[in-house]
């Protein structure tokens, strides 16, 4: 199982915002400060029907400050976890595949992140979604749809449930 | 350097490409943040902010994934309550041959000839409430002034939660300054910064505000625009 410290997300992702990040990722793992969520994610290469099965544990960071939760805590919920679920995902993507977020557009009412590989090659945009649950194959499918319309050339969609521990992975091109 | 709100930053760490994709892409995020978090206005200046650096890129570095900065452009103008902005996007797009002709720019210019007179009619209503406190500049008394300061700014600030943040700022600092209030003139200043961030008078403004109450920030804020835009930036004006 790999690991990943989600303190490190600003030296590996400068162009991530931890501060929105890391908080939102302790509020939907409804997890504390400096302890470890597990993510079972599948990862659905180009073309593939079925998923390979890779299991991933994420450190939260241990110094999010406490009313940055709580600010959290009472806003839009589900604007949240689609935060969080970046960070989940661009995690992933850091320690499995070695790709960043070089960038970040605004498309809809979501954020298209542009990912390049740490020789600076450009990699993609990836959409995220995040969801309360047990499975995030319904959200996945509305990712794909979104990120169908993103100009550019690989896309990549990504779905979290939260509270199922799943994450969701489906490369398109 | 120039901070608004919640630490967000007016300037980039310098006038290149890499960075300023880096500060557009924070002020993306902090304007996400800021719609959870923060008022309305907040989420507009933030927003305002990240599109003049879409625009600034898109001038900068022609070629480069253009649709993308303008789809995040039109995006951001409609954050922003700028409707005029996103009108100059679609005409860049109109006289671009790579651009012309994209279906995303009908669905768009029908948004925004909708919504720009809203805009236009938001500005007329912020010009007669200035126009109303600039008529009470003879009124002796200072309270009733400072009263209907008050009452003026309020009105700006209720436009601001639906409006383009550049001139609800501008007309809240003429005032707050024309008051010595200059705390919250300085506030206003940021924000403006924010939302037009190589407007050389603003940072003069600023400076000269900031030189009234504490000339180490004055000299800060100078030398800060010194390292971003050269050592004679002010001859610009």
């Amino acid at each position: 199982m790999q690991t990943y410290n989600l303190a490190k997300l600003r030296a590996d992702q400068p162009n991530l915002w931890p501060p929105l990040v890391l908080p939102a990722c302790l509020l939907a793992c409804e997890a504390a400060p400096g302890t470890t969520s597990s993510f079972e994610l599948a990862y659905f290469a180009p073309g593939a029907q079925d998923p390979k099965v890779e299991r991933f544990s994420l450190v939260h960071a241990a110094d999010v400050s406490a009313s940055d939760v709580e600010v959290l805590r009472a806003a839009g919920h589900e604007d949240v976890l689609h935060v969080a679920a970046a960070g989940v995902i661009t995690a992933i993507l850091r320690v499995r595949d070695d790709l960043r977020v070089a960038r970040v557009s605004k498309r809809g009412p979501w954020l298209d992140l542009h990912l390049q590989r740490l020789d600076g090659r450009a990699d993609g945009v990836l959409v995220v979604f995040g969801t309360q649950g047990a499975d995030p194959d319904g959200v996945l499918a509305d990712v794909v749809k979104h990120v169908h319309g993103a100009p550019g050339g690989r896309k990549i969609a990504g779905a979290v449930a939260f509270g199922g521990g799943k994450a969701a992975i489906r490369v398109l091109s | 350097m120039i901070t608004f709100a919640f630490g967000a930053e007016a300037w980039p760490k310098s006038l290149t490409v890499p960075d300023v994709e880096r500060h557009k892409s924070l002020l993306i995020q902090e304007a996400m943040y800021a719609r959870l978090t923060q008022p309305a206005m907040v989420f507009r200046t933030l927003s305002r902010g990240a599109l003049y650096w879409e625009r600034w890129l898109l001038e900068k570095d022609p070629g480069r994934c253009d649709e993308e900065r303008v789809l995040s452009g039109l995006e951001l103008a409609r954050d922003a309550g700028d409707w005029k902005e996103a009108e100059l996007l679609l005409a860049h797009c109109e006289a671009s041959p790579d651009l012309g002709g994209r279906p995303f720019l009908e669905a768009w210019s029908v948004i925004v000839r909708d919504r720009l007179q809203e805009q236009v009619d938001n500005e007329q209503r912020l010009e007669i409430a200035f126009q109303k406190f600039r008529g009470a500049k003879n009124v002796p008394d200072e309270a009733a002034r400072a009263e209907l300061a008050r009452d003026v700014m309020a009105r700006a600030s209720e436009i601001g939660q639906v409006g383009s943040p550049v001139p609800v700022n501008a007309l809240l600092v003429r005032i707050s300054a024309a008051q010595g209030w200059n705390e919250e003139a300085e506030g206003f200043y940021a924000a403006l910064l924010v939302c037009r961030p190589l407007w050389i008078p603003y940072i003069v403004q600023l400076s000269e505000l900031q030189a009234k109450t504490d000339l180490k920030r004055a000299f800060s804020t100078i030398e800060t625009a010194k390292s971003l835009l050269g050592a004679d930036f002010w001859l610009a004006t």
